[in-house]
């Protein structure tokens, strides 16, 4: 049964999105109900393939598990080669959880319902097939064709000026892609034979290889360990190559934007990850300084450009910058705990994300209202504790999540970065406590103006409490980042055994 | 340590109830209104959960001595037996047996004392923070290692927003209730990353007292940005702006909760580490730099005009002794003066809020003349023999013993102060019978003789009135008696500075006009500057706002200057450029070969042109050509 969970779990959400398509378009209601039904269902479907992989995977042991491998374009060695390991699991985990939330979230969305719906589903496939693909050519098909959907999702469904967004997000996205691929040709060829396969790769053989560009003899492992880390820094947002991400936070609506900063980006971190520590070890041993030290920037950085945020969009957009640069920090660390940390954080921070994404989109749709402190500092919002008692509960939460009080998901994360960090890195640590202090101002502040204090009389539209559906998907969401921190074994007994073999390889 | 199969089973008891009991905490927050009797009994039935389960587990560990005390350890982040796992596990000793129960019995006689929270609009909010900082307290005080203490101080944390809630529906109440949170979450993930640095460079935080050796030397910040966090949990310098707050929430849920729990709660891993800390020096400079708070906030609280924020003053200043002392004396003193800062808040700040009639006047002011001396460290009660210790520690040292009588006598001086200021400002009303009779009870519990075993709280040498076993020397060993000459001068120090402070107290609160008020009145400036924390607020405002300018100007220059226009202008301009010249090449390209090709085409085109125009000559001068060629060509063969 495992040996097909990986192709259900990538498929069945396509399948969804054939099946809406040809659904018999009857009455508005009962179409739209039924469309979303069929896409909940398909969705549904592809995250019980996951969850049931992620619980059947056997613990303490570092190799790839429910291995499917099919010849594909042989004349390239190109195979249809998946699998799960530590590395991938949580992700794997994380799209499980989220995706039918994004769904359940748009359930009552009045314009265009099935395209929308669609759209989600494969960025749902896609983004799974890319976390699960052991072969570079299959990761890359499936991670280029994740910058799709979202294109139209931001550029249909998106603000004012949703088509600026989504043109610079694609932008951003073909250059990235583009990157990628001239890595991908350059791997292919330095090889003998040429492989695409992942664990062919694997150990530094290319740290030996060398190429001729203009009469200059280039390693291939450095160039193509640079361009793909360009590729996948324009897709996280990595600074200062941020820019379409922020304009992307203020445009898209809030589901998209959950998909792109709660999933999307963790996936780009993933992907750097397993890249970087499996095919061109040497090269990250002696980065490893310089992917700290932009962790640390963006950590900064992101903390202090959140502190001015007037409304929850940027807020958001800024928190998850930071975040990102933590995770890197994480990676830059060599270490056990550090690399573990970096990958448990990518759960955590997908999850608390998530979670601040679809609270602050429940408030926006009752108050029409985005901002929560005018120009000169007076709330905007307010009183939210009393009229919407559940929302506040989950908003506080989900801010101790990020902020990595002890108990929740975060908290583990932060722990074992940081741990991980401290020896090699003390700076970065140091800063990364700044940055965090940093944002237990804007936070908490941000939790005043929304939630405490008066109701403010100018708002458009009364504040009313989370429906019944909406709490069915966020209080799980923040039930499981309660429960990821109270009891982490589980899950990291999933990825150390993964983690300590790849950290051997550049030790 | 032993870890027998029993005591995992107990553990798991006590984090069993433990949950439980939070869970009872959150439907009491969220549905009280709904319960009867706005959950009281909800938060009553969690509070006698949590003290029946510290009792049953004890039960078998009362005469054990510390070092046999029996605690399981479990991994939490990673297996127990790695280097860098994260390990929790519940200790059950006297200290912690003994703080967790004081803070449930003093949970459950604030939510008995209907004269406090009938008045309130929100009760259920007291209720509950009442219920959650029992568990809080009690889950920092029998922690076995610093993660699930810390887990602990966020429930106090909690307790004291939700004490401070009563009132987050106005604008003035929302700030002070979130300055709160903030302030105090920051001061934890402080401790937290102290802890994480600690845990990094290898040192086990747990925390059993035990010998220790000096911290390695990458640990010292972690070690120091440890204490400073759980310090900053007792509000102090320079965070002392948020207790002269104005705020109608409940005085005493913000003092007891909010304040004086998660001032305790931090202090539990702050005790316990104590040899860790002493053996790297760092509690050295923690102790001075909590003197200085001291003095710092008793001064600050001598110019309220408020009994609210002199109160908050106070307590706050008497944690920051207890802190002091800790340092340079040791344990056993500051879990002397812990306790009577406790038990003085508690009543203190019962007997302020219940109403003021002509029944219960004497009575109410005597007790506020106990709590006062209890928590000025008078004899009799338990502070005093802490007091006496830690003078005595430090008798050989001029310096020190004078600053320690300073901060002594400085917060004795608040604490006398407030006898006089708080009946001129309670509010006129029958005071419920348990108005009295809860402070009496609590005042019973802090007289020295429970805690020392001597009916003067060992005020005489040699204790020749000891009627019963120390509590104190059961938890933290018996200390040195000290030489005769350095128990005279600590002795002097302690009655002259708290008997002293009484004195001056009288003088210049007790008759009549209060003369610390006359000194606002004539340097309004001065006073302003001492009341409102010395400009620290000022100074961190200015620092928050040079950070969101530079926050906006990296928003505005980078993101939308940089990013949004001129990067994307220039690539705009180089591709616009760059296709335009190509675009023109291109074009003359094409023109150029359009020409080259017209040209070529043109002189055939036109002579087959001329040819067609049916011009004879032409027409002959071709046939006559071709034949000539024909010709020849046959002629060569």
């Amino acid at each position: 049964m495992s040996h097909h969970l990986i192709t259900l779990m990538v498929f069945l959400p396509f399948l969804g999105v054939v099946v809406q398509a040809f659904l018999p378009r009857g009455e508005e209601q009962t179409s739209a109900t039924m469309s979303a039904g069929v896409s909940l269902a398909a969705s549904l479907g592809g995250s019980i393939c996951g969850l049931l992989l992620v619980m059947g995977m056997q613990t303490q042991m570092a190799d790839l598990q429910a291995i499917e491998t099919l010849p594909w374009i042989g004349s390239f060695a190109i195979s249809y080669s998946m699998g799960l390991d530590g590395l991938n699991a949580l992700l794997v985990l994380l799209i499980a959880i989220l995706f039918p939330v994004l769904i359940a979230a748009e359930w009552n969305q009045k314009v265009g319902l099935r395209g929308m719906h669609g759209l989600l589903l494969v960025l749902q496939s896609s983004l799974a097939g890319a976390v699960c693909a052991q072969d570079l050519f299959l990761l890359f098909f499936f991670w280029a064709m994740s910058s799709l959907p979202l294109y139209f999702l931001i550029g249909i469904w998106g603000g004012p000026r949703r088509e600026t967004a989504a043109f610079r997000s694609m932008v951003a996205a073909a250059l990235g892609n583009a990157l990628f691929f001239g890595a991908l040709v350059l791997i292919f060829y330095s090889v003998e034979p040429h492989t695409f396969s992942i664990h062919e790769l694997t150990g530094g053989k290319l740290g030996k290889e060398a190429f001729k560009l203009l009469g200059a003899e280039l390693p291939v492992g450095g160039v193509a360990f640079g361009l793909i880390s360009l590729g996948l820094a324009l897709r996280a947002p990595i600074w200062p190559l941020h820019g379409w991400f922020i304009e992307v936070a203020e445009e898209a609506p809030p589901s998209v934007f959950v998909a792109l900063a709660a999933v999307s980006v963790p996936v780009a971190t993933y992907i750097f990850i397993r890249l970087a520590y499996s095919l061109f070890p040497e090269t990250v041993a002696q980065s490893a300084d310089a992917i700290v030290i932009v962790g640390a920037i963006n950590l900064v950085l992101g903390g202090i450009c959140a502190i001015s945020q007037r409304g929850l969009k940027l807020l958001l957009a800024y928190v998850c910058l930071s975040e990102v640069g933590l995770i890197l920090i994480g990676v830059g660390s060599l270490s056990a705990a550090g690399m573990v940390g970096a990958v448990y954080q990518q759960l955590a921070l997908g999850l608390g994300i998530a979670g601040f994404g679809l609270f602050s989109g429940v408030l926006m749709s009752r108050t029409g209202e985005s901002l929560f402190r005018a120009e000169d500092g007076t709330p905007t919002l307010g009183g939210g504790a009393v009229r919407a008692p559940m929302m506040a509960l989950v908003a506080g939460l989900v801010v101790a999540s990020l902020l990595g009080f002890p108990g929740s998901g975060g908290f583990v994360g932060h722990s074992l970065l940081m741990i991980g960090s401290y020896s090699l890195h003390p700076m970065a640590v140091v800063l990364a406590c700044v940055a965090l202090l940093l944002a237990t101002y804007y936070l908490f502040t941000m939790y005043r103006l929304v939630f405490l204090g008066p109701e403010v009389e100018k708002r458009g539209r009364a504040l009313s409490d989370l429906t019944l559906r909406e709490q069915a998907y966020l209080l799980p969401l923040v039930g499981l980042l309660v429960i990821f921190g109270l009891y982490p074994k589980p899950l990291l007994e999933l990825v150390r055994p993964t983690v300590l073999a790849l950290i051997g390889i550049p030790k | 340590m032993n870890e027998p199969w029993l005591d995992s089973s107990a553990s798991v008891l006590v984090i069993g109830t433990l949950s439980l009991a939070l869970i009872a905490a959150v439907v009491t927050v969220r549905w009280g209104r709904r319960l009867p009797r706005r959950g009281d009994w909800l938060a009553g039935l969690g509070i006698l959960s949590v003290i029946i389960v510290l009792l049953v587990t004890r039960r078998h560990e009362m005469s054990m001595p510390v070092e046999e005390v029996p605690a399981a350890v479990h991994g939490w982040v990673w297996p127990r037996i790695e280097s860098d796992a994260l390990r929790v596990g519940i200790l059950r000793d006297g200290p912690g047996f003994a703080v967790s129960m004081i803070a449930a019995a003093l949970s459950a006689l604030f939510v008995l004392n209907r004269s406090v929270t009938e008045r309130e609009p929100r009760q259920e909010r007291l209720f509950a923070a009442a219920l959650t900082g029992s568990i809080g307290m009690t889950l920092a005080w029998l922690s076995l290692t610093a993660w699930l203490a810390f887990g602990g101080i966020l429930l106090t944390i909690f307790s004291g927003f939700l004490a401070l809630g009563t009132h987050w529906d106005d604008s003035t109440g929302a700030g002070v209730a979130a300055r709160y949170a903030r302030e105090r979450s920051a001061a934890l993930l402080l401790s937290i990353f102290g802890a994480f640095a600690l845990a990094s460079s290898g040192v086990d935080l747990v925390l059993v007292a035990k010998a220790s050796a000096p911290l390695p030397v990458g640990a010292s910040l972690g070690g120091l940005l440890l204490v400073l966090g759980l310090f900053a949990q007792t509000q102090p310098f320079p965070m002392s702006g948020w207790l002269t707050l104005p705020s109608r929430a409940s005085a005493s849920g913000r003092i007891i909760f909010a304040q004086a729990f998660s001032a305790v709660a931090a202090l539990a891993p702050l005790i316990r580490l104590e040899p860790l800390l002493r053996a790297s020096g760092i509690l050295q400079t923690l102790g001075w730099v909590s003197l200085v708070s001291t003095v710092l906030i008793s001064f600050q609280g001598l110019f309220q005009a408020d009994w609210r924020p002199a109160m908050s003053a106070w307590i706050s200043a008497s944690f920051g002794l207890t802190t002091c002392v800790l340092a340079f004396s040791g344990p056993w003193a500051a879990f002397s003066l812990l306790l009577a800062a406790l038990f003085a808040a508690f009543v203190f700040t019962l007997l302020a809020s219940i109403g003021a009639d002509e029944r219960n006047r004497f009575a109410s002011r005597m007790c506020l003349l106990i709590a006062a001396a209890t928590g000025a460290g008078l004899a009799g009660f338990v502070g005093f023999s802490g007091s006496l210790k830690s003078l005595v520690d430090v008798a050989d040292n001029a310096t020190l013993a004078t600053a320690l009588g300073l901060a002594r006598f400085a917060v004795a001086l608040l604490a006398w102060k407030l006898v006089w200021l708080v009946p001129e400002q309670r509010k006129p009303g029958a005071g419920h019978w348990s108005g009295l009779a809860i402070p009496v009870i609590v005042i019973l519990a802090s007289l020295g003789v429970f805690w020392t075993g001597s009916l003067t709280g060992g005020a005489i040498p040699g204790n020749p009135d000891q009627v019963m076993n120390s509590a104190l020397n059961f938890f933290f060993g018996s200390p040195e008696s000290g030489d005769a000459a350095r128990v005279l001068t600590a002795s002097s120090l302690l009655w002259g500075g708290v008997l002293g402070a009484l004195a001056i107290a009288f003088w210049s609160s007790g008759r009549g006009e209060d003369r610390w008020l006359r000194i606002r009145g004539t340097l309004p400036r001065f006073a302003s500057f001492i009341e409102e924390g010395y400009g620290a607020d000022r100074f961190f405002g200015q620092l928050l706002r040079g950070a969101t300018w530079l926050a906006n100007q990296l928003g505005t220059w980078l993101d939308h200057a940089l990013w949004g226009r001129w990067v994307p202008g220039a690539a705009d301009w180089v591709l616009t450029r760059t296709s335009g010249l190509l675009n023109r090449a291109d074009g003359g390209l094409i023109v150029a070969i359009h020409r080259g090709v017209h040209r070529g085409v043109h002189v055939p085109a036109k002579l087959l042109q001329l040819v067609q125009n049916g011009d004879l000559q032409w027409y002959l001068f071709f046939a006559i050509g071709s034949g000539i060629a024909i010709i020849l060509h046959f002629l060569r063969f």
